[in-house]
């Protein structure tokens, strides 16, 4: 294209180009519903054990979406995962021993533990720098009663997360309390406690106090997440440039609670009676105690209340930490808080806001009182070429106008690079200097 | 497009980038320089000026006209640009022709894949009563911008074609003013080879798959003047 001289074009002097940075923040809210709900929270089964019975599969993560996740346009909100510290003493316990390659041993009563280790790892490398290195709340203290040794993470997507997470803007909806068995209280539930919902103990976690709090790490940016009704009470982490948080589900959920439900396990036959092959019965089922006594006699598989709830002491029943955590699958831990931790309703489970920076390039389009008062629009003039805008015999004192509606910006060589409308027509005219401020923001 | 809020008296306006600007920006050559700004009325209608008389007619322009949202397709994104004329006194301006232009009825010059595959196009600016057109008018160079599937200018090489709409834009140099200043240029446009059976059934019209229908604009480099004409290509029938 030729080089532009002529009267269409004014050329934008450099002092009249400015760059700029800003900050734009989104507001996410997550409801519960989109937690919990099965058709927004989505599976992937990579994980697969072969062997006795029909084998257990098992995601290694799961992804949250503000609607069904087979619709196109649903939106990943958020990935959710579970880790354990390899030196933390729900792994110290379990495990059996090394092996000459260094692998980790463990009884075949668990299931996937290697992998939730490799999890926390992952996790600990990216946001720590070292894959050994335990995450701590708050960050980087030594004493050991504020190690996480087991972690819930939750990485939101950069779709919702963008640049980063906004300082002293998260807040989790989360219930502490699973529900109570019936041989925690006289009473209460009498089914199955793993997958029902909790009704009592809600609390929220949130990052108060970041603003003066924050701490620059190999991850970027992180902060304690903390009770709110008790801010001395740290409960996990958030690494806002990753867009990460890191709860230790010993603080954030009764840990020492009884557990008792179906999980996927390598059984060749069923659990109780009704329940699908290759399950267990956690905290119940085939040999559980038949009274809450010390002393009590195991069930036999032909007992009466054989899958009920174990009705052992609190000392010896199976609890969330660490059984649950040792003996079921990742998929059936992250179901069991989506579905029951986080509640089900359409109340807000989580919400932060967001960070986008944005550069803009400010570009001062200056016309002059002379300039752009003509136009090549079709209907400025009539057929014999008059123009429209200056009433006949009135040519002495009448001037023309235009009314600008879009600015060009052009090259050097005329080639239109970008395009920006007014919201409505201005008059431009032979009195009337005009500066467009137009923002390109990338 | 959408139409833009207009309850806003806001002046800072987005701009959006053009395929062209994406591509440039893709290609991280430094080829994104923006130089120049031009201003356009394309939703403006001027008539109502002449119809309701200054004062109403602005009033009726400003608050009336619902601007659209900003295009990306630079071909169609600025149709009718602004003039910066030195004369801040004139009342007329020059309308453009393409009278001479073989093949022409109306506004529409036809082809025929077997008669008719290249027509000579000449383009002319005049001006009604005035002796010569206004300075800063009179342009030097055009782009042409031409539909790629079909057609092309003879002996000459686009300098862009557009991905998504294969316009091929195409320089042509303006030769020697008329006696009014005007600036005049030629060229021819060619079928492009290939045009077979399936172009047209892809292309050709609704009710009659043996006649493809395009347009092809002439656009004054210096003053953003604008002739867009009509082609028709018929082949026989198939």
């Amino acid at each position: 294209m030729a080089q532009l001289t002529g009267g269409s074009f004014k050329r934008i002097s450099p002092e009249d180009i400015k760059v700029r940075r800003s900050a734009l923040n989104q507001l996410v809210d997550v409801i519960q519903e989109d937690v919990s709900g099965s058709t927004t929270r989505r599976a992937y089964q990579v994980f697969v054990t072969g062997g006795v019975g029909p084998g257990v599969t098992s995601s290694l993560y799961q992804t949250i979406y503000d609607q069904d996740f087979t619709l196109q346009t649903a939106n990943p909100i958020f990935d959710m995962t579970v880790g354990l510290y390899e030196s933390g003493s729900t792994v110290t316990t379990c495990k059996t021993g090394i092996d000459s390659a260094g692998k980790l041993l463990f009884p075949s009563q668990s299931i996937m533990m290697r992998e939730k280790v490799d999890i926390y790892k992952q996790y600990a490398k990216v946001l720590l720098g070292d894959a050994n290195s335990s995450f701590s709340s708050p960050f980087g203290d030594a004493a050991a009663a504020n190690r996480i040794d087991e972690a819930l993470f939750v990485s939101f997507k950069r779709l919702f997360a963008r640049d980063k997470i906004k300082k002293e803007t998260f807040a989790m909806r989360f219930y502490e309390t699973g529900t109570m068995s019936v041989h925690e209280i006289t009473g209460k539930h009498i089914g199955e406690t793993l997958a029902t919902t909790s009704v009592s103990g809600s609390m929220i976690f949130t990052d108060i106090g970041a603003a003066t709090n924050t701490q620059r790490t190999f991850g970027g940016d992180v902060a304690a997440i903390v009770s709110a009704t008790d801010t001395s009470r740290k409960v996990g982490l958030v690494f806002y440039d990753h867009g990460t948080c890191v709860f230790d589900i010993a603080k954030i959920i009764s840990g020492s609670q009884h557990v008792y439900g179906t999980i996927d396990a390598m059984n060749r036959l069923t659990a109780k009676a009704l329940k699908p092959v290759g399950t267990m019965m956690i905290g119940g089922g085939l040999h559980n105690y038949a009274a809450n006594t010390a002393g009590a006699t195991l069930q036999t598989a032909t007992a009466a209340n054989n899958g009920g709830p174990d009705a052992n002491t609190n000392v010896t029943r199976a609890k969330y930490i660490p059984d649950l955590l040792v003996s079921a699958s990742i998929d059936q831990i992250l179901d069991h808080f989506a579905t029951c931790r986080f509640q089900s309703g359409t109340l807000t489970a989580m919400t932060f806001q967001n960070v986008t920076t944005i550069n803009s390039t400010l570009i001062f389009c200056r016309a002059t009182a002379d300039e752009f008062n003509y136009s090549t629009n079709p209907t400025f003039t009539n057929t014999s070429g008059r123009i429209r805008v200056v009433d006949q015999g009135q040519e002495d004192s009448q001037r023309s106008f235009t009314f600008p509606t879009t600015v060009g910006l052009h090259d050097e060589f005329g080639n239109l690079l970008a395009v920006a409308k007014l919201s409505r027509p201005i008059e431009k005219n032979d009195e009337r200097d005009v500066t467009f401020r137009v923002r390109l923001d990338f | 497009m959408g139409f833009l809020d207009h309850s806003t008296n806001n002046i800072i306006v987005d701009a959006v980038l053009t395929d062209t600007g994406r591509e440039f920006l893709a290609a991280n050559k430094g080829d994104f320089k923006i130089a120049f700004f031009s201003l356009s009325d394309d939703e403006v209608d001027y008539t109502i000026i002449e119809k309701f008389g200054r004062s109403v007619g602005k009033e009726k322009i400003i608050k009336n006209t619902p601007v659209f949202e900003a295009q990306t397709v630079g071909t169609i994104a600025q149709k009718h640009r602004m003039l910066s004329l030195p004369d801040p006194s004139i009342v007329r301006l020059p309308t453009v022709t393409i009278e001479g232009t073989s093949g022409l009825s109306g506004n529409t010059v036809a082809f025929n894949t077997n008669s008719n595959t290249s027509r000579k196009v000449v383009f002319e600016q005049t001006i009604e009563g005035e002796t010569r057109i206004p300075d800063g008018v009179s342009d030097t160079s055009f782009t042409v911008e031409v539909p790629d599937r079909f057609l092309s200018l003879q002996e000459k090489t686009p300098f862009n074609i557009e991905a998504s709409t294969r316009i091929a834009s195409y320089t042509s140099q303006a030769g020697t003013p008329n006696e009014k200043n005007g600036a005049r240029t030629e060229f021819t446009l060619q079928l492009q080879p290939g045009l077979d059976d399936t172009v047209f059934k892809t292309y050709g019209n609704q009710g009659n798959k043996n006649t493809i229908s395009a347009v092809v604009a002439i656009i004054g480099d210096q003053s953003g003047y604008r002739k867009d004409f009509s082609v028709t290509i018929t082949r026989p029938s198939a």
